[in-house]
């Protein structure tokens, strides 16, 4: 019962998040509160995932859950991937315009960077 | 006609090569711009030294990287003729010359270098076949007539360098080059080039296993272009 509590008050605590989040990415933040009400439904009715999985043609809950979450995860990779490349990029154009900025002439040469 | 043509070489830990490289090149070109991609050794003072303006990336990005702050560097200057060039001592100063030369004969956007219709001096029997099938994946994904690619000896007029937007800033960027000539609908012309390559050029230019990255690269930049 500890178990179950302390899992349904860090999925409820992910819901609320998620809620507070939403503007930012919507598509995430659904996702991200829709697979903590999942969780928070399987956590409180464990047989409930024996059915689903019985009725998808998946021999245990535990498998479902495990499917689902590699599903959830792989998708949560591919989103901080773009999101990374995404910061790469801006942050080449920050050092490239530092790079520009400060660049340095030889010794013979009148030379203002900023132009 | 020379004062608005740039040479842009980027540079990453080049301190053995860079000032003789700077020489021979300075024999051909009043204007060069080296990019020193955040080396940890004197690259960028030896080539202030040798008499070229000098940009550094306040961290390491990487030769794509490089290349494209030089090219914009040189834009910003009134470049009208931009030549992209290796730090490490294997191209010649005097084909670039003649690419140069070949640009505006033909009135073309760009000029590319080939070893293979030039000469590969010391080049190996495995990374020969490494580079042609490199060629012959970008023949068959640009449907460009080329017979060399990973080239960094090239030209582009100022049209074509102002179009060209490089974002690989890792090795890939020789194949993103060639996929925006393709796909700008540039004009290009081929010219034969010798690469000399050394003990000091094998050991610093790409391996075996960068076609892997550089494959990823191509890849994930096709998932979200």
């Amino acid at each position: 019962m500890m178990i179950q509590a302390i899992l349904v008050f860090t999925l409820a605590a992910l819901f609320a998040y998620a809620l507070s989040q939403r503007r930012r990415s919507t598509l995430v933040s659904f996702v991200i509160m829709g697979s903590s009400v999942g969780g928070g439904v399987l956590v409180i009715f464990p047989d409930a995932a024996n059915v689903v999985a019985h009725e998808l043609g998946i021999g245990r809950g535990a498998d479902l859950i495990f499917y689902v979450f590699t599903l959830i995860a792989l998708a949560a990779i591919f989103n901080l991937h773009l999101r990374l490349r995404a910061a790469s990029e801006v942050s080449t154009e920050l050092a490239r315009a530092i790079a520009l900025l400060s660049a340095r002439a030889p010794r013979e040469t009148h030379f203002d960077a900023a132009n | 006609m020379q004062s608005k043509v740039w040479l842009v070489i980027p540079a990453y830990n080049e301190a053995r090569v860079i000032s003789p490289t700077l020489t021979d090149a300075k024999a051909y070109f009043s204007n060069i711009v080296v990019v020193d991609d955040h080396s940890s050794d004197a690259t960028g003072d030896l080539a202030l030294s040798a008499g070229a303006y000098v940009c550094r990336h306040p961290v390491n990005l990487g030769q794509g990287a490089a290349l494209f702050t030089g090219i914009q560097f040189a834009l910003l200057q009134g470049a009208e003729t931009i030549v992209t060039f290796d730090a490490d001592g294997q191209h010649s100063a005097r084909d670039a010359t003649a690419m140069v030369q070949v640009l505006h004969k033909e009135n073309c956007d760009v000029v590319l270098a080939s070893r293979f219709l030039g000469k590969a001096e010391g080049l190996s029997r495995r990374k020969r076949l490494f580079l042609q099938l490199a060629t012959s994946y970008t023949r068959a994904t640009t449907q460009l007539a080329i017979t060399d690619t990973h080239n960094g000896l090239r030209v582009f007029s100022r049209r074509a360098a102002e179009q060209i937007q490089i974002r690989q800033n890792r090795m890939a960027h020789a194949s993103e080059i060639l996929e925006q000539i393709a796909t700008l609908g540039l004009s290009y012309v081929e010219v034969p080039c010798t690469i000399t390559y050394t003990d000091y050029s094998m050991a610093k230019g790409q391996h075996m296993s960068g076609a892997f990255t550089i494959l990823t690269d191509l890849f994930m930049r096709r998932l979200y272009k």
